[in-house]
């Protein structure tokens, strides 16, 4: 009975915008006062099937028609749920004072609440066709919420960037909506994922192996709305729009393409080599991504490239077979991104009458770049740097699995903090502190801390998603490489990092600190940054050449 | 006879170069509600020719017909006439009708597919008249800023050219997917790369309505009350009954 509540957790919104849409003549700015209200009822029976569904109620399917139009009452759909209507909820709240003088007030929140509306359906969508009207309309209102500044041509411009990206990424959901479709005859999800695992080696209609194809239209799909690597120029751009508006897309929207990989997991648990290419599409994101974040000059631009390399990071843990991680890491990289936004503005505020810094021993050694004249032997720290991180991963991730075998991919999530502990054990080490091992010792007490509560908690949204300890297994190993060749990898790649680090540490010691010129070749890698690796601009080369050929082709058929 | 039958098909489903004379003629047809008329008829007129003659279609038709579609979806970026606007994308999508009549599709599911694209073109062919009588011409870039002297006018048109570029749930979106659902792979792959085109294009349309900065000294009177909640319901009765239609069964094609 309660499951059938997730129908007016996806209508609410809807059908508030359509009254605040209609009564807005007659209540005028008082709309807020409807829509905060329903934002609020919204997240609160979210959190009430979220509890529902803790207290143990089973994964049902609401039908309400027969082709299609359902909805999925699933874990997955009620975390989502709950993520989605906060943020929504928050952002409502903090719009109502911030966005008091914009004259087009009351259009924004009913363009807010439809927002809300269409994300719900689409996370909650039980069928193919219900998820691509959702998938389709997130990016048409997306469009609108970003150019609400009707007066800049700008955000118009970066808005189309934008929404042509997402429709670019329709067009693989839509092929393997019509894929799935033609081989099994039903649009529903639960039907199509119990016939693929059926029928695991099934062809589609154009004899390519169905669960690959599929797989891989999907991925494409989820790095288009998630900003991947040659997918996400229009990611930093999108700035012109409403603080809200960033919000909400940078801690919500941007987000999708790893929940659309957990929808889809019984098809990419099946599509071999798939999730390779996922993991390496998500890498090369993460590092351009940062790399391209530290060269920005405009604080904008390098929270968007900032959210482009969290993005990377979450499509790695996809591909990694961490689905579950890649879940937690939506939600915490939501929050702590959303809170970025909305509270940008009263940063900036407080920094006009003091910065705020502290002229402490970290101001000193992060801004003034002071290091301590008194070194600690550098063998010492960097055996410490080392092996302090791998133990403390290695005892998280010890404490929450009962099996001594540990899965590829939790060994590569393990490898990549193991090198984030270290680098943060590095860059304390020559502090100038009076209580350097106090300094290091409470390094070690965060990073553990931090650790476990990663660990565990992604633990428990591994066990409250796929409560299937085999399928779970399946979803590594379709992500996993031959035995051998993974711990060659692993070795390699072991031996390169600490070698790395003895360097570093080495060079950090002993190095004369004066300031080299730099090369030719990194002023030009500098200059190819700089410029974005030029790709938007190529695209925009692609852009004026078919406009181009339109004009022409209009001049030589004298327009009719 | 034959020819004379594909010729006729090819009009009114229009393949080009013969889909100049629907565009040619769709431009000069005066009043609006002549205009929806003809959106409605047109290619239920074409289907009515290929399916009482019994014509043998030729299997290339379907690939010309899907060239011409991708052929005046790019024609549609450097548009900015409203009207000529309309009769490209009409042109582009009857000409996908194509691909399901050369596939051996019904005709009933034809006709629904047809009757979802036109029936999508209406609410933008009734806006043209309100554009010309406000602005003097339904033309994009002669007035920017729309949105706020005009911002009635302005959701209509949005609505109007989401409508016609195949916006879920209106019936277009619903028409394109019964086109794709018989569609081979490579087709819907290129079908759906004129969807883009037609969303590119609704784009570059807008923006020369709605963005900017208004430029002229006086604001004509935006759309009254009663026209707005007309059209409004015109939208919402088009997709709400796509949507019921669709959701019971009545696709067109699945």
């Amino acid at each position: 009975m309660m499951d059938k509540f997730i129908v007016l957790l996806v209508a609410l919104p809807l059908l508030t915008a359509f009254v605040a849409q209609v009564l807005s003549d007659k209540l005028g700015r008082r709309v807020v006062i409807l829509s905060v209200a329903a934002g609020t009822l919204t997240f609160a029976l979210a959190v009430l099937l979220l509890a529902f569904k803790l207290g143990g109620h089973g994964a049902s399917r609401i039908v309400l028609a027969p082709v299609w139009g359902s909805l999925l009452f699933d874990p997955l759909t009620l975390l989502m749920a709950v993520v989605i209507s906060g943020i929504s909820l928050m952002v409502h709240v903090y719009s109502v004072r911030y966005m008091a003088e914009d004259p087009g007030y009351r259009r924004f929140f009913v363009l807010l609440d439809v927002m809300t509306g269409v994300l719900l359906l689409t996370i909650a969508a039980g069928d193919l066709i219900t998820l691509l009207v959702g998938w389709n309309l997130i990016g048409v209102v997306l469009f609108f919420l970003l150019n609400h500044n009707s007066r800049s041509l700008q955000a118009y411009r970066y808005g189309f960037w934008s929404f042509i990206t997402y429709r670019f990424g329709d067009v693989p959901m839509v092929l393997a909506a019509l894929l799935l479709y033609r081989a099994f005859g039903t649009w529903s999800l639960p039907d199509i994922f119990q016939q693929i695992a059926a029928h695991p080696g099934a062809l589609t209609v154009f004899g390519l192996p169905l669960s690959e194809t599929v797989a891989g239209l999907i991925a494409l799909s989820a790095f288009a709305r998630s900003a991947q690597f040659l997918l996400h120029t229009w990611l930093p751009y999108t700035m012109d729009g409403p603080t809200p508006v960033s919000a909400l897309m940078h801690a919500g929207i941007v987000n999708a393409g790893a929940f659309i990989i957990n929808r889809f997991a019984p098809v990419f648990v099946e599509a071999n080599g798939v999730l390779h290419w996922v993991f390496l599409v998500g890498l090369v994101t993460a590092v351009i991504g940062s790399v391209l974040m530290l060269s920005q000059n405009d604080i904008k631009k390098a929270l968007g490239y900032s959210t482009m390399g969290q993005m990377g990071f979450m499509v790695m843990e996809c591909g990694v077979g961490a689905f579950s991680l890649a879940v937690f890491h939506l939600i915490a990289h939501g929050l702590f991104k959303g809170t970025l936004f909305l509270a940008s503005g009263s940063v900036i505020g407080k920094a006009r009458h003091d910065d705020g810094v502290p002229k402490d021993d970290l101001y000193t050694f992060v801004i003034e770049r002071r290091p301590t004249a008194y070194r600690q032997p550098w063998i010492l720290m960097a055996a410490i740097t080392l092996a302090v991180p791998a133990l403390v991963f290695g005892l998280a991730h010890w404490l929450v699995t009962d099996s001594s075998v540990i899965e590829q991919g939790a060994i590569i999530l393990l490898f990549f903090g193991w090198v984030t502990g270290a680098q943060l054990l590095f860059s304390i080490h020559r502090m100038d502190s009076e209580t350097p091992w106090r300094l290091v010792t409470l390094a070690v007490f965060s990073l553990t801390l931090v650790v476990l509560g990663y660990t565990f908690i992604s633990h428990a949204f591994d066990l409250f998603l796929y409560p299937d300890a085999q399928f779970r297994a399946r979803i590594y190993a379709a992500a996993g490489i031959s035995q051998s060749e993974f711990y060659i990898l692993v070795g390699v790649l072991t031996a390169v990092i600490v070698f790395g680090w003895m360097l570093a540490y080495r060079a950090a010691s002993y190095h004369n600190e004066r300031p080299k010129q730099p090369k030719r070749s990194w002023l030009d890698f500098y200059a190819l940054v700089s410029r974005e690796l030029y790709i938007a601009d190529v695209y925009a080369l692609l852009g004026r050449w078919l406009i181009g050929l339109s004009a022409r082709l209009n001049l030589y058929l004298r327009w009719i | 006879m034959a020819i004379l039958s594909l010729l006729a098909i090819g009009i009114f489903l229009p393949l080009f170069p013969l889909s100049m004379v629907w565009t040619a003629f769709f431009k000069y047809v005066p009043w609006a509600w002549l205009r929806a008329l003809i959106l409605l008829a047109w290619p239920q007129i074409g289907l009515t020719i290929a399916f009482s003659t019994h014509a043998q279609l030729p299997q290339w038709a379907a690939g010309w017909g899907l060239l011409t579609a991708a052929l005046y979806a790019l024609r549609m970026l450097t548009l900015r006439d409203f009207s000529t606007w309309i009769a490209f994308i009409a042109a582009s999508a009857f000409a996908l009708l194509w691909i399901g009549l050369v596939n051996g599709n019904s005709e009933a599911v034809l006709r629904f597919q047809g009757l979802g694209f036109s029936a999508s073109f209406i609410i933008a062919a009734a806006v043209v008249p309100m554009l010309k009588n406000r602005l003097g011409a339904a033309y994009g870039g002669l007035h920017c800023g729309m949105v706020q002297r005009l911002p009635r006018l302005a959701g209509v048109l949005v609505l109007a050219v989401l409508a016609a570029t195949a916006t879920p749930l209106f019936p277009s979106f619903f028409a394109l997917m019964a086109v794709l659902s018989e569609a081979s792979f490579m087709t819907a792959v290129g079908v759906l790369m004129v969807w883009l085109l037609w969303s590119w294009a609704a784009v570059r349309l807008l923006q020369g309505f709605l963005p900017g900065v208004w430029s002229r000294a006086q604001t004509p009177p935006d759309l009254s009350l009663r026209t707005t909640w007309l059209s409004g319901l015109g939208l919402v009765t088009l997709a709400g009954a796509a949507t019921v239609l669709s959701s019971m069964g009545f696709t067109g094609g699945w």
